[in-house]
């Protein structure tokens, strides 16, 4: 999916964080990331989230990249999935995604995956656990 | 590090959502959203998910029991 504008950087990940909010300031554009988490405890199952973030920073962006969120299961089922097309014209720019999920539900306790495919290559991966208990 | 969640019936979630659209130069962001416009839970579904969720087990302790009628006259 890559527009072959640029073959001297390829896409990498900075970084890839799980958290209930991100902050923008609208006069700096800082971002911040407000509590990270790595597991989730529900009283039961089927449970809902109300509101969770993944957060992706990525460099060596040049040109149109096809990219895809995927979030699995612990029997590897892929519960959800976001595609989506980074325009970034700086390979030296830092590409910060934000992609918000309100009201995912967990229908099993485990370890989940998130899953970042850049052009169709597995770019980087965040797990995180559902734990049922009080 | 743990979130918190409540627990809901199974058959209201349906992803909605749309493309990753910049809002500014290399800053990306998106919402999906599991809920429909008919599956907003009511007022008393969200008060027995509240409850399902352990949020007042708190209530069930016995410290919370050191009152009784004696303990003042009824308003």
């Amino acid at each position: 999916m890559s527009s072959g504008t640029n073959t001297a950087t390829k896409p990498t990940a900075l970084a890839m964080v799980i958290c209930e909010m991100v902050l923008r300031d609208e006069s700096t554009h800082n971002v911040s990331l407000i509590g990270l988490f790595d597991a989730i405890t529900a009283a039961r199952l089927p449970a809902r989230h109300d509101r969770m973030h993944v957060f992706v920073s990525l460099t060596g962006i040049h040109g149109k990249h096809g990219c895809i969120l995927q979030c699995k299961a612990p029997d590897e089922r892929v519960v959800f999935e976001a595609k989506g097309e980074v325009n970034v014209q700086d390979p030296l720019a830092v590409a910060d995604l934000n992609i918000q999920l309100r009201g995912i539900v967990f229908e099993v306790a485990g370890n989940y995956v998130f899953e970042f495919y850049c052009d169709g290559g597995l770019l980087t991966m965040r797990r995180f656990s559902v734990v049922v208990g009080e | 590090m743990q979130g918190t969640m409540v627990t809901i019936p199974k058959d209201i979630s349906r992803p909605i959502g749309g493309d990753v659209t910049p809002i500014a130069n290399a800053y990306f962001e998106t919402t999906f959203n599991f809920v429909t416009a008919g599956g907003v839970l009511s007022d008393e579904e969200l008060g027995q998910a509240a409850l399902d969720s352990g949020t007042f087990d708190f209530w069930k302790s016995p410290g919370e029991d050191v009152y009784s009628l004696e303990d003042g006259e009824p308003v």
